[in-house]
């Protein structure tokens, strides 16, 4: 990857954002990472699957003129979701591993966790880190199957943005190993100069009148951001894909997984699972038992949280983007905290399957933009 | 490899004309298809006696849209064009800008670029195109069996106003997705 590209990571106001330190994760707490994400995926399928089957649309956050794609989109497209990352509290030094959320649409980390990782490892310990590259591995070899499975497409794919740079950088992983899939066509536009028809597809055009199809696109919008922002481009994606015009990736069902509300029927469905936090639609669940997280059901990046204490009392808050989202409490959890006062919080890549892990780390009680990745390397402790 | 050679048809491409694969459009179309190779190409023409072009080699690329012609000349110089500027050519048919575009087109368009300036992919390249037997054969084992086999289709969108349409997020914050 270009090396003028991977500088933006640590140029400017991200100088300080790549550790210059090494975690050390045993061989242990790796596996329970990764089997854990397995697992819980599983698990939230299982609810989305029940929030689609009793109409709870509105309590996840769909608009009504989602509906029609969402419930297309989780019958049918489950072999499209190629990319979500698990975020979890605890997990090392006998703190338990629970899941803060799953950013199944649209995630980030890639060029940290595949390519800046290992390298940092090598300079700080002069060690390997066995997942990250497994992590690129099966994304060629997901695409390679997608590209099995639909045999009635043509190996054509179109990454989009909005052109921010961590997005347009994220996507570049991505496109590469579409190519090295067998992709013969793989390109990135951003969303502004994509054409959306609704009875023929997803173009772009590429000089005057010379038009290119994709028949799969890979974007780094999310659903929300779609519905809640493009309703006329709702309109269009939905008979694009419920016509079988194009695929898009990740598919319309991840915003239900991506929604915080869905942790609400994950714990109510699971309730004894030990890496599922409490969670409810009241706060009532909470006041005089645990300290407690408002978050909004739609929102990243840390922003619009609360954090309040067993007597409800308020710790800390956040504004942002998100505000005017309906909200859920979840328990709070137990936080790796260091010497320094920073809280760790890995995430476990999934890419039909969990594979690669990216840690990252701030002082304080949330992770926000400021947060830093931390490369850790895994040994083998008794 | 960039040409001492001033290239003075861009004038002609700043006019706005620019070729489009042959197809003529029909009054109120809705869609139109041509196949076309999913990779582009680089062919490389070399000037084997004053204006006469053999192909000297040919290499396919994943993006179509950075498709080369390179030619080299009995004098040494080297000249390259892009796609858009061999479509030009060969509308203009070697007349106003440069004087080697016919012969160039000729060559270059005997062999596989032939496919993405609008031949059929049922008429192959003729090995009289290449310098020579041997390169024909190399050539077609290698880069021309991948374009026989991976075609696809380049569809124009009939942008049928109430249910296309392009622009979105134009306009919107800078601030990324990935969560």
């Amino acid at each position: 990857m270009n090396r003028n590209a991977l500088n933006w990571y640590q140029v400017g106001h991200n100088a300080d954002y790549l550790a210059s330190q090494c975690l050390e994760l045993s061989a242990f707490e790796m596996r329970e990472m990764l089997s854990t994400s397995d697992n819980l995926y599983g698990r939230l399928m299982e609810a989305a699957r029940w929030v689609a089957e009793n109409n709870l649309w509105e309590k996840v956050g769909v608009p009504s003129a989602a509906i029609p794609l969402l419930s297309y989109s989780i019958r049918q497209e489950a072999d499209l979701h190629l990319l979500g990352r698990f975020d979890y509290a605890g997990g090392m030094d006998g703190f338990p591993l629970k899941l803060l959320e799953f950013n199944a649409d649209t995630c980030s980390l890639l060029p940290e966790t595949i390519l800046m990782q290992p390298e940092m490892a090598r300079r700080i310990q002069g060690t390997e880190v066995p997942a990250s590259w497994q992590l690129y591995k099966q994304f060629v070899r997901q695409f390679r199957q997608l590209l099995e499975q639909h045999r009635d497409k043509e190996p054509t794919l179109l990454l989009s943005s909005l052109g921010y740079e961590e997005d347009v950088l994220n996507l570049e992983i991505v496109r590469k190993a579409a190519l090295e899939a067998g992709f013969q066509i793989a390109q990135q536009v951003d969303l502004p100069n994509v054409i959306f028809s609704a009875d023929e597809g997803i173009f772009v055009e590429l000089r005057p009148d010379e038009f290119q199809r994709y028949d799969f696109w890979f974007k780094m919008v999310p659903w929300d951001f779609i519905c809640h922002e493009e309703p006329d481009l709702l309109d269009l994606l939905t008979s694009i894909i419920t016509g079988g015009h194009a695929l898009v990736i990740n598919p319309a069902f991840t915003m239900l997984l991506q929604s915080k509300a869905l942790l609400v029927y994950l714990y109510e469905n699971n309730p004894m699972h030990p890496a599922v936090l409490p969670a409810s639609f009241t706060k009532a669940a909470f006041e005089q038992k645990s300290a407690y997280v408002e978050k909004p059901i739609i929102g990243r990046m840390g922003e619009n949280i609360a954090i309040y204490d067993q007597h409800a009392q308020l710790l800390f808050e956040n504004d942002g983007d998100y505000g005017d989202f309906p909200t859920i409490f979840q328990e709070k959890a137990d936080i790796n905290f260091d010497q320094r006062g920073r809280g760790y919080q890995p995430g476990v890549f999934w890419v039909q399957g969990a594979c690669g892990i990216g840690i990252r780390r701030q002082e304080g009680l949330l992770l926000d933009d400021d947060a830093q990745f931390v490369t850790h390397t895994v040994v083998d402790r008794t | 490899m960039n040409s001492t050679k001033k290239k003075n048809y861009f004038l002609l491409l700043s006019a706005g004309v620019i070729v489009v694969l042959g197809i003529s459009s029909c009054s109120g179309s809705t869609e139109q298809s041509v196949e076309l190779p999913a990779q582009g190409l680089i062919t490389t023409v070399t000037e084997v006696q004053p204006k006469e072009f053999k192909i000297e080699d040919e290499t396919s690329i994943p993006d179509t849209s950075a498709s080369l012609i390179i030619a080299k000349y009995l004098d040494g110089k080297v000249d390259t064009f892009t796609l858009a500027e061999a479509r030009l050519m060969q509308q203009q048919g070697g007349n106003g800008g440069h004087s080697m575009a016919g012969p160039i087109m000729t060559a270059a368009g005997a062999g596989l670029l032939g496919y993405m300036l609008g031949r059929s992919m049922s008429r192959p390249p003729v090995p009289s195109a290449y310098t020579n037997q041997q390169t024909y054969n190399r050539v077609n084992q290698t880069t021309g069996s991948r374009f026989n086999t991976g075609s696809t289709k380049a569809t124009r969108p009939s942008m049928n106003s109430s249910r296309s349409s392009r622009g979105f997020g134009g306009g919107r914050s800078s601030r990324g997705f990935g969560g």
